[in-house]
Order: structure tokens, then C-alpha cells, then sequence
């Protein structure tokens, strides 16, 4: 690859890794998330050469993240069978105020288990609508029309709710 | 809680940020990888025909067995031939594509090999066992042996008709099947 097109892709990275660090939690679980977000790194290293103004850096970002991670997890289900994934899991941020922090921890660890187990069309739309996309963007990327992404999204939102609050409630 | 509440929990959790130096040298290594695991892949399917080849060649000048030896080279060709074809029609998928035609682009890719295993009996066995079958007859000793090695190259022909075809392709409809489901969200 080009030096140019290297500080191009340090540059993506850079800007894209939070998502994409997300989005490979929500997709392989604690165990694999490593694994995919190599894979998605790799893909998008070699698509760069292929990104031209047709599409917005961002949304060919994502269709990149998610078309590797759909080929991922059809891998990982041969695997599942015999080994159940585990959901994701992320260390607890150091607190200042160590009660309430804990507290938005264990809802936001809830949460990251509750879209992991979205079926993976409510979860793909669930995603990058909690990563801040337009509905335009993600009809752009999953190639959903604006109908079928409404209806994901207001599934995947009382879903949420039900198993976030389920749990809280059971606390 | 407002969707807005949701994204912002959500969003919290940012990891620290990469070495992206060291990635992308680990990537360029990966990637190097990668092309080099396909391409031996590929010269190791063909080194074994281009070696089929030059095991049969000295055979050509042989006077009882030059037509056991043309057949067999005319047999590798063609098998080796069929699946260039084949392999020249496959593209790797363009990943920047919407998830719904690469889901969809997926299932083709399963639907391909299907279709490859399932007429595994027309480009690869029947042309073997044609060839074999010469084998049996221009090295032939009395009519008991002939019968057992036709018997015996038949039922090994049947073996792996049975085994690509049954086993092969009953595996992969049931993967596709499940992609199809993974994809349609009727499993989560």
C-alpha cells in the first residue's frame, strides 16, 4: 500500500476505532471481539485502495465493518454449536464517584448483552442507530428500506427496554 | 430512557486508542499472508496435474500404453480445465457493498458450491473412471482379476459420488440454511 493511502488508513482508524471497537464486542462476543476487529481492520485496509467520493467516508466505513462481521459470525455459528459465545464484556471505567459509576457500568454492560442478543438484522440497525446514523445512512448501508428499518428499530428499542429494565428490576 | 439516553451510554464505553503504527504492520504481514496462502493454495491444485502430466508423459512413447497415458493427461486437463472456469467466475466480494445484496451474495456463494459438489459425478468422477476403466482393460490379466479391479475402481468411483454429493452437499445445505436464517433474523 502507498504511503499516502498508510496515513490515509492510520487517519480511519484513528477516527473509527471507538465504533468499531463496538461494534466487533456486539457482533463476536468477549472472547472473539479481538479477533473480528482484526478482520475488519484487514478488510478495510484492503478496500482502501477502492474508496472514492461515491459514497461518504463514514457510511462505506460501516457497510465495510458490518459485511465482515455478517461473514464473521456465519463462521462462528459452525463454532457455537459446540461452544457457546460469550456476550460482551468491557472493563469498568475508573470512577470518581465509585457508587454511581458502577451503577452506569452494570447498565451499560446490560445493554451491550441486550443488543448482542438482537437478531443480527434488529441488531445491525440497533447499532449504528446507537452509534449516531441518520436513518438515510443506514438505509444506505444495510440496504433496508426506510419501512424495514423503522419497524428493526422499534423492535430493537422494546426489546432493549424489556431486558434492561427486566434486569434491573430482578436486582 | 430517550434514544438519546441510549447512544449516550452506549458511547461511553471508548476504548483506549491503538498503536496504529503496529497495526498497520501487523496488517501489511496478514495481509502478505494472505495472498501468499492463496496463491501456494492454487499451485498446489495445479502442481498436481502439471506432476499427473509429466508421471504420463514418458508413457506417450510406450507402444501398448500411449493411449492409457493420452487419456490420462487428456482427463487431468479437462478436470483442471473445468474448475478454472469456475474459479475464473468467482470475484472476491466487494465488502463495501449493502449488507442486504452481500447477505445476499453470500448465499449464491453457498448456492455455487453446492452446485459444484452436487455435479461432482459429470466433471470429475465419470471422466476418472472412464480412464480407469481403460486402465482395467489394456493391463488386463485373466477375466476373474479384470472383474475384481472393474468391481473394485467402481465401488471406490460410487464412494466418492456418495461422499461429495450426500455428505458433502447435505453439509452445506444445512450451513446455508443457517446463514439464510442468521440473515433473515429468524435466529439470533
Amino acid at each position: 500500500m502507498p504511503a499516502m493511502d498508510t496515513t490515509r488508513f492510520e487517519g480511519l482508524l484513528l477516527r473509527y476505532h471507538g465504533p468499531l471497537r463496538r461494534l466487533s464486542g456486539a457482533y463476536a462476543g468477549a472472547v472473539e471481539a479481538g479477533d473480528l476487529f482484526q478482520e475488519v481492520a484487514l478488510a478495510l485496509w484492503t478496500a482502501l485502495p477502492n474508496l472514492r467520493g461515491e459514497s461518504s467516508e463514514r457510511t462505506w466505513v460501516y457497510r465495510v465493518a458490518h459485511n465482515t462481521a455478517i461473514s464473521f459470525v456465519a463462521r462462528q455459528r459452525k463454532l457455537r454449536e459446540r461452544e457457546p459465545v460469550q456476550p460482551p464484556s468491557f472493563e469498568p471505567a475508573s470512577p470518581d464517584n465509585p457508587e454511581r459509576e458502577l451503577l452506569v457500568d452494570e447498565k451499560r454492560r446490560r445493554l451491550q448483552r441486550a443488543v448482542h442478543e438482537l437478531p443480527l438484522p434488529n441488531r445491525q440497525v440497533m447499532l449504528l442507530h446507537l452509534e449516531g446514523l441518520s436513518a438515510a445512512e443506514i438505509e444506505t448501508i444495510t440496504g433496508c428500506t426506510a419501512g424495514a428499518v423503522a419497524t428493526r428499530l422499534t423492535r430493537s428499542r422494546q426489546w432493549l427496554a424489556e431486558r434492561v429494565n427486566h434486569e434491573e428490576e430482578k436486582r | 430512557m430517550s434514544d438519546q439516553e441510549w447512544s449516550e451510554l452506549w458511547r461511553q464505553d471508548e476504548p483506549p486508542v491503538p498503536d496504529t503504527e503496529a497495526l498497520v504492520r501487523d496488517l501489511a504481514a496478514m495481509s502478505e499472508k494472505l495472498r501468499r496462502r492463496t496463491r501456494n493454495r492454487n499451485l498446489r491444485e495445479y502442481g498436481a496435474g502439471i506432476f499427473v502430466a509429466a508421471v504420463l508423459s514418458p508413457m506417450l512413447f510406450h507402444p501398448r500404453l500411449w493411449l492409457v497415458a493420452l487419456a490420462g493427461i487428456l482427463v487431468t486437463a479437462g478436470v483442471l480445465g473445468y474448475l478454472w472456469l469456475q474459479h475464473r467466475d468467482e470475484k472476491p466480494a466487494d465488502q463495501s457493498m449493502d449488507s442486504a445484496a452481500y447477505g445476499r451474495r453470500l448465499l449464491a456463494s453457498y448456492d455455487r458450491q453446492i452446485r459444484l459438489l452436487g455435479s461432482v459425478k459429470y466433471w470429475y468422477v465419470a471422466p476418472i473412471w472412464a480412464w480407469l476403466m481403460l486402465v482395467t482393460f489394456v493391463t488386463a490379466g485373466g477375466r476373474t482379476a479384470t472383474a475384481v479391479r472393474f468391481c473394485g475402481m467402481t465401488a471406490f468411483c460410487g464412494f466418492i459420488v456418495w461422499l461429495n454429493e450426500s455428505y458433502g452437499v447435505r453439509k452445506l445445505r444445512a450451513e446455508r440454511e443457517r446463514v439464510e436464517s442468521m440473515l433473515s433474523g429468524e435466529k439470533s
